[in-house]
Parts: C-alpha cells; sequence; structure tokens
C-alpha cells in the first residue's frame, strides 16, 4: 500500500493519541481534575452596498459552545468541544428565493457565505504528559452543515529545553471536507472534496525574568475543490440589458467562481509579553503570510493586559492592523470569463483595523466570566462586529 | 523555432518566501542564544497577567468567524485552514 503524507500522518497520530491509554503508572495529583465552560458567540456583518458592488454579503451567526477538559489519570487529558450554529445570511436567503420562485423570479441578491441556516461541530482531543518535558496532544473532528461535511485529525508533540527556558512544539492538522455543490441557481452538480494539511513549528522562549514569547512557522497544502459553489462572478457586458438579479442591477451574466485546485500557504507569526509592573503586560503579535494564489498579508497586533482588582477582575484592550493583497483570480470588474475568477470581497485587497475589549471577572478561584466584543473597520467597508460571552469552572 | 523557457509555477513567489524564511530563522537564532532564567527568576512570568491562556473556545470562535474572513490563515491562535464551518 503506499504510504503517502496523509496516511502517514493519520497512523502517526492513532499511535500518539492510544498509547496513553495503555500505559499504568499514574499518581493521584492530577486525576479528577478537568474545566467546563459554556461561550455564547455573536457576529455580523452588515452589507450596505459595500463590498461586492454585485452581491449582499450579510451575514449573523450566533453560536453557543460548551467545552470541557478533564484529566482521567494524572498525566492522561481528554478535552473536548460540541458547537452549534445559527446562521441568517444573505446567501441562504438567496438560494432560497431561488428554490421558491426559480431563477427568474428572483430579485434578492445576495452571496455572505453561507448555504445553510445551522452548524454542528464535535471535537474530542487526548493530551498526554509522558515525562515533565515531554508532552502530545491530538484531536479529532467532525462538523456538518447543509452541504458541507469535514472530518479532522490532528496532533502536537513539544518538549522542554534548555532547563525549561524554551519549548519546541511540532503540529500537524489534516482536514478532508466533503462539498455539495450547490451554485447560486440552487443547480446541483454533484458531490467534491477538499483536502487541508497543515503543519507549524512553534518555539516559545524564555527571553528574561519579564519577557517571554513565541515564534512559528506554518506551513499548508490544500487540494481539491477550493473555490466556494455557490459564490457567482458578474461578467459584465455593457450591450446586455440590466440584469435584475444583481445588487446595482449592472449589465451583465452571472457565471461560477473558479480557483486553482492546489494551494499552498507559508505563514511566520511571533508573540511577545512583557510584565511592566505587578498588574500591567503589554503584548506584541506579527504575522507575515504569503501563498500561491497571490495573496500576501501582514498583521500586527497589541494588546494591554490591566488588573484594575488583582486575581479579580481582568481588562483586556487590544488592536489589530491586518492589510492583504488580492489573490490572482480576484477582481473586482470581469468582462470576459477568465480560467481563474472571484469577485469574494475576502480575497480581494483590503486593510483592516480592530479594536477590541474584554472583561473577565473571577467569581471565585475556580470560577470566571468574560464579555468582549471586536470592531472590525475594513478598508472595503464590510464592517464586522464580533462579540462573546463565556463562563468557565474548575473542578 | 526558440522554445519558451519553462518557468517553475513556484518562482514568482520564492523571494518572499525566502524573506519569511530568513526573517524566521534570524528569529530564532536571536532566541535561542538568550541566557537562561533560573526557576527562581520566573515569579512575574508566573503571574496570571503573564499566561498566554486564551480560551479554546474564544479561539474557536474567532476562527471561524474573524479570521476566515481573511485571505490567509495560521498563526497564533488560528488554525491553518480546511474544516470549513466558517463564513
Amino acid at each position: 500500500m503506499l504510504l503517502t503524507p496523509s496516511r502517514f500522518a493519520l497512523a502517526a497520530l492513532l499511535i500518539v493519541s492510544l498509547a496513553p491509554l495503555l500505559e499504568a503508572q499514574e499518581t493521584e495529583s492530577r486525576r479528577g481534575q478537568g474545566q467546563i465552560g459554556l461561550r455564547v458567540g455573536y457576529y455580523n456583518t452588515d452589507d450596505s452596498g459595500d463590498g461586492n458592488p454585485f452581491y449582499d454579503e450579510s451575514l449573523t451567526v450566533i453560536e453557543p459552545v460548551v467545552f470541557f477538559s478533564y484529566y482521567a489519570t494524572h498525566s492522561t487529558n481528554i478535552h473536548g468541544s460540541v458547537s452549534y450554529d445559527a446562521v441568517t445570511s444573505a446567501s441562504i436567503a438567496r438560494l432560497d428565493d431561488y428554490e421558491f420562485t426559480g431563477a427568474t423570479g428572483s430579485t434578492y441578491i445576495a452571496q455572505s457565505g453561507a448555504s445553510g441556516d445551522e452548524y454542528i461541530g464535535v471535537n474530542l482531543g487526548v493530551l498526554h504528559h509522558w515525562s515533565d518535558a515531554l508532552t502530545t496532544d491530538t484531536f479529532g473532528s467532525f462538523s456538518k452543515e447543509y452541504d458541507y461535511k469535514s472530518i479532522g485529525l490532528g496532533g502536537s508533540i513539544s518538549s522542554d529545553v534548555a532547563e525549561s527556558n524554551a519549548t519546541i512544539t511540532g503540529s500537524l492538522q489534516l482536514f478532508y471536507d466533503e462539498l455539495d455543490i450547490i451554485r447560486f441557481t440552487g443547480n446541483e452538480e454533484g458531490i467534491d472534496h477538499r483536502t487541508s494539511l497543515a503543519t507549524t513549528l512553534r518555539w516559545y522562549q524564555i527571553l528574561t525574568p519579564e519577557v517571554h514569547g513565541t515564534l512559528g512557522v506554518t506551513l499548508g497544502f490544500q487540494e481539491g475543490f477550493l473555490a466556494t459553489p455557490y459564490n457567482g462572478v458578474v461578467i459584465e457586458d455593457s450591450l446586455l440589458p440590466p440584469n435584475p438579479h444583481l445588487d446595482n442591477q449592472a449589465n451583465g451574466l452571472e457565471t461560477t467562481e473558479v480557483l486553482p485546485g492546489t494551494r499552498t500557504r507559508v505563514t511566520a507569526f511571533g508573540r511577545y509579553r512583557v510584565s511592566l509592573v505587578s498588574w500591567l503586560a503589554g503584548e506584541l503579535e506579527g504575522r507575515l503570510y504569503t501563498d500561491t494564489w497571490g495573496i500576501d498579508s501582514v498583521t500586527i497586533s497589541p494588546r494591554i493586559f490591566y488588573w484594575p482588582i488583582p486575581d479579580r477582575l481582568r481588562l483586556r484592550l487590544g488592536y489589530r492592523f491586518y492589510s492583504q493583497t488580492p489573490a490572482d483570480a480576484y477582481n473586482e470588474h470581469f468582462f470576459a470569463p477568465e480560467r481563474y475568477r472571484t469577485q469574494d470581497s475576502d480575497l480581494g485587497d483590503f486593510t483592516s483595523h480592530t479594536v477590541g475589549l474584554q472583561l473577565r471577572y473571577a467569581i471565585s478561584a475556580r470560577e470566571r466570566v468574560d464579555i468582549g466584543g471586536d470592531f472590525i473597520f475594513r478598508s472595503d467597508y464590510l464592517d464586522q462586529f464580533v462579540a462573546s460571552i463565556g463562563w468557565s469552572h474548575d473542578f | 523555432m526558440l522554445q519558451e523557457a519553462r518557468i517553475p509555477k513556484f518562482a514568482p513567489r520564492s523571494p518572499r518566501l525566502a524573506r519569511l524564511g530568513v526573517a524566521c530563522v534570524l528569529s530564532i537564532a536571536l532566541l535561542s542564544g538568550c541566557h537562561t532564567v533560573e526557576y527562581y527568576e520566573r515569579e512575574a512570568l508566573a503571574s496570571p497577567w503573564m499566561q498566554f491562556d486564551e480560551d479554546p473556545a474564544e479561539i474557536h470562535w474567532l476562527e471561524k468567524t474573524l479570521f476566515t474572513r481573511e485571505g490567509s490563515v495560521g498563526g497564533v491562535g488560528t488554525s491553518a485552514g480546511g474544516g470549513c464551518g466558517c463564513y
């Protein structure tokens, strides 16, 4: 049997995740300890004629997540999460409209990223401390929405070095996704697949008694159907009459989005945090990204962690700058059906500024609540708001 | 007849990748040159305000909403793509 990279990764993950179950030795100190928590997230993008000029890209998502972590033995921790999404999006409304009225009768123009109004995801992992210096963590995941199923496997191995002044972590993630190809017209074109493989090497280092940080590199590879099936692209032609299916009634015809079948992605990232005084810490995070679709991006994110009431109330203030170049296949306007084509605003050229605030309050030594929100201001005016409220309890 | 030169598809990207690689190697080299901080010197680093302790559910939420609305992936607190459930 051919040992492909995917099969090798799968075998390695299975060995690492099952081995802890065979371990006989254990002590009592961590056994039975754990954490349970709940988080409810809210996300909203309001399209007021911004972003893609032809389509409405508005989207609202509400997601509750339940997560847990439990030490079954002193050295083996089982962790997982279950999440459910309720989604309201312009693209769902558009598909519904096509379904009920037929393409020619539809006047609702939309393309916002979701084709179903529900999503459920389950994630289960096993973390094992092989020694004081060596830890492995593996996970499996499954998620499902109306036209999308995904199975994920992954793992990481961490080793402390230099008298625990540094930790080196290598990780691997593999996702196999199955997509129902449902076009913006509602036409169904069967099933296709997408495989994503990513590996990350991360280096944690204590720099001084007040500063520590992380550096890393991620190399990712994707193949298969990488376009978004229901995304449309408008081929403009001044000789055609105004198209009633388009947000701006442009003269043109819609066709499908087409993107290359492979994508290689490289990310370099780093994060440093410095303790300024006993109730104040500062952090700087940065990221450089490039891929074979032509997108380059830079991210810079400073944060302040402030404890107005030590050990009780924490305030996190953050800013994030993000800028990306467009994918080679992206164009705001097409006048001929190029081989690769997309008008997805998220693959376009834009800069965003995010400001966020989070308050975390410790009800007791074992119980915390937090609430926070981020406003994202994009240069293409597809502004977004993300908020969440969480509770967690250690046992 | 002149034969069109074959240019590897990856070639146009290589200068950027090379810069990324050089930056990473230099940074790691700088980090590895740091002196050892002994256990008894780590009081500040062990304090709650210095922990990289983001809630996994918070990271999960940001990954599938905020970060998937961008063309790039990966890095601190984000997965490297795939699995979707994103918007």
